[in-house]
C-alpha cells in the first residue's frame, strides 16, 4: 500500500524527518508516536502528498505520482478548516464532492455524519459547534469518502470519550475492508487499542516498529504508584516494603515502583501512617509512553520547562 | 467550489448587502452629480477593479491561513479546475455586488443595447482577470494585511498603463501598452457609457472582453498549482 523508502524531509532548524523506510500493508492501523519534534507530523504530512521529500521516494499503490495518490488519499489535519459560514451538513459534502459525486456522496455523507455523532446538529452552522463538535467534524470530513488511505494527525486531541469511542470503531471497521489508518498521536490508551502497529520516532527516526503488544511484552511489569501525601511519610520504612522496587520523591509527590500487587495494601498503611497524610494515590500501569522511555530515555511528551 | 463560495457568501446576507451599498453609494452621487466623465469612469474602473482584485486575494490568503487550501490541494481534481471554480464563483459574487451600480449606470445614462452589452462584459472581464490577479498575488504574500498591500503595488502600475489617471498618449509605448490593457477597456466602456468620447468602440470593448477573459483563464491554468500548493 505505502513504502517509504530511504525518505528525508529536514527543516532548517534542523527537525523534519529522515531517513526513513517505512513499508504499510492493506488493513494495517499505524500510530507514529514521539514527542514534538520528532517527525510525526512532518512524516504525515508526505505520506498526505502535502510535501515532497528532499531525499528518497514514497510509493504510494507502487506509484510515486502524489497527484494519484490523491485520488484514495483522506487526511484530517490537527486544527479544523475554518467552514463557520457552512452547516456540518454542507460542510462534509463539500468535501466529500471533491471524491464522490450525486447521490453516492450524499449517502456518504449522512453515514458520516452518523458515525461521528453530527447528524442532529448537521443543518446548524459550523459557527456554532463547539470544540469537540469541530473535531468530530474535521474527522467527518476527512472520512466521508471513505479514503483507502486514511491520515489522522491528532485525532484524539479535544474529542469526548464517547468520539474517542467512535473513532476507534471506524478504524478497526475500515482495516476490516482492507484499508489503512496511519494516526500521528501520542494518546497512548488511544493508540494501543485502535492501533495494530507502533512507529516510534525520535529525533526524525524510527526507534521501534512493533505492534502494541509486542511493546508492552518486552516491558518488565513493574506497576507505578504515585502518592500526594500531606507531611513527610517515612520514604526508608516504604522502601523497606516487600514488593517495593523503589521510591522518588519529586515535589509533592512520592513515586513507587510495585514489584508485586500485594505490596500496595503496606504502601497505603504506611503513607497514611502519623508523619504524612495520604492525600491521593494513582496507580499507573505501564503503556507506550513506558515503552519509548525505556528505549529513548526520553519522555513522549515532554513538558514545557 | 462555486456553490461553496455563493454558499458563504449568502450565509452572510448583512455582508453581502453593505458590499453592494458600498459600490452604489460611490456610483450614485458621481451620476446624479454629473461628475466629469473622464473622473467618473476612472472611479467606477477602479472601483471594478479593486472590488475583484482586492477580494480574491484576501479570500486567497485567509484560506490558506486556515489550511483550506492545502485540502483543496490534497483532492484529486486538477488544480486549474479547482481554482477555475473558485474565480468564477468569487466573480459570481463580485457580479452581484456591482450589479445595482452598473444597473443605475444604464438606467440614469442610456445607451445603445451594443454599448450596454460592452459595459456589462467589460465588467465580468475585469472582474474575472482582478480575480485572476488577486490570486496570482495572494502567492507572493504572507497574511491578508500583506496581500491587501501587494494587491495594490501591483493593480497601481496596471490602472495607469491602462489610462485611468492621465489618459493615453495617441503614441508610443504607452498607447501600445493600453492596447493590451484590460482595465484601458472597462475605462473606455465607462466613459462612453456616460457620453464621453472613447478610445474604443462597442465592438473592441467586447472583443477585448472576451479575450481578457480567455487569457485570464490560460493564466489562472498555468499557476494554479502554485495557488494551491503555496505553504
Amino acid at each position: 500500500m505505502i513504502d517509504v523508502r530511504d525518505v528525508r524531509r529536514r527543516f532548517r532548524n534542523a527537525r523534519g524527518v529522515g531517513p526513513v523506510d517505512l513499508r504499510i500493508e492493506s488493513g494495517e492501523r499505524v500510530v507514529l508516536m514521539g514527542p514534538n519534534g520528532a517527525g510525526k507530523t512532518t512524516l504525515l504530512r508526505l505520506l498526505a502528498t502535502v510535501d515532497r521529500a528532499s531525499q528518497g521516494e514514497i510509493l504510494w499503490d507502487g506509484n510515486a505520482s502524489r497527484t494519484a495518490a490523491r485520488r484514495f488519499v483522506g487526511v484530517a489535519p490537527d486544527r479544523a478548516v475554518e467552514e463557520s459560514a457552512l452547516t456540518g451538513r454542507q460542510a462534509t459534502h463539500f468535501w466529500c464532492s471533491q471524491w464522490v459525486g450525486g447521490q453516492r456522496a450524499a449517502s456518504l455523507v449522512e453515514e458520516a455524519l452518523e458515525i461521528f455523532g453530527l447528524l442532529g446538529v448537521a443543518d446548524e452552522p459550523v459557527a456554532t459547534y463547539s470544540f469537540g463538535m469541530s473535531r468530530r467534524l474535521a474527522l467527518t470530513q476527512a472520512l466521508a469518502h471513505q479514503p483507502r488511505l486514511a491520515l489522522l494527525d491528532e485525532p484524539t486531541a479535544g474529542l469526548d470519550p464517547e468520539g474517542v469511542r467512535a473513532l476507534h470503531d471506524f478504524i478497526v471497521t475500515r482495516a476490516r475492508n482492507g484499508w489503512v489508518t496511519v494516526v500521528a498521536s501520542n494518546d497512548c490508551g488511544f493508540a494501543g487499542a485502535a492501533c495494530d502497529r507502533v512507529v516510534f520516532l525520535h529525533e526524525g527516526h524510527v526507534v521501534r516498529d512493533a505492534s502494541p503488544a509486542t511493546l508492552l511484552g518486552e516491558l518488565a511489569p513493574v506497576r507505578r504508584a504515585e502518592l500526594k501525601v500531606f507531611g513527610d511519610p517515612d520514604l526508608a520504612a516504604l522502601a523497606a516494603i516487600p514488593g517495593v522496587g523503589g521510591v522518588e520523591r519529586h515535589n509533592g509527590s512520592i513515586s513507587i515502583e510495585l514489584l508485586t500487587d500485594t505490596a500496595l495494601g503496606s504502601v497505603v498503611a504506611v503513607a497514611d501512617a502519623p508523619g504524612g497524610r495520604m492525600r491521593a494515590l494513582t496507580l499507573h500501569t505501564p503503556d507506550l509512553s513506558d515503552c519509548f522511555r525505556s528505549l529513548t530515555g526520553h519522555e513522549l511528551i515532554e513538558l514545557p520547562r | 467550489m462555486l456553490m461553496r463560495e455563493l454558499l458563504v457568501s449568502a450565509s452572510r446576507p448583512r455582508a453581502l448587502l453593505l458590499k453592494t451599498l458600498i459600490p452604489l453609494v460611490l456610483t450614485l452621487p458621481l451620476l446624479l452629480g454629473h461628475a466629469p466623465v473622464f473622473w467618473a469612469a476612472m472611479l467606477l474602473t477602479v472601483l471594478a477593479a479593486m472590488t475583484g482584485a482586492v477580494g480574491s486575494a484576501v479570500t486567497i490568503a485567509r484560506a490558506r491561513e486556515s489550511g483550506l487550501l492545502t485540502r483543496l490541494a490534497l483532492t484529486p481534481r486538477p488544480a486549474w479546475r479547482t481554482a477555475g471554480s473558485w474565480v468564477a464563483g468569487a466573480v459570481a459574487v463580485d457580479s452581484l455586488q456591482l450589479a445595482p451600480s452598473i444597473v443605475a449606470l444604464l438606467v440614469l445614462a442610456p445607451v445603445s443595447p451594443m454599448a450596454a452589452v460592452a459595459i456589462v462584459l467589460s465588467v465580468i472581464a475585469t472582474l474575472v482577470v482582478a480575480n485572476v490577479l488577486g490570486c496570482v498575488v495572494s502567492v507572493l504574500g504572507g497574511g491578508p494585511g500583506e496581500v491587501l498591500l501587494d494587491v495594490v503595488v501591483v493593480l497601481a502600475p496596471l490602472l495607469f498603463l491602462g489610462g485611468l489617471f492621465t489618459g493615453v498618449p495617441p503614441t508610443g509605448w504607452r498607447a501600445v501598452a493600453a492596447l493590451v490593457d484590460p482595465f484601458s477597456y472597462v475605462h473606455a466602456a465607462f466613459i462612453t457609457s456616460l457620453g464621453g468620447a472613447a478610445s474604443y468602440d462597442a465592438v473592441a470593448v467586447i472583443s477585448a472582453g472576451l479575450i481578457t477573459i480567455a487569457a485570464s483563464g490560460m493564466l489562472l491554468a498555468v499557476l494554479a498549482r502554485r495557488v494551491l500548493e503555496r505553504a
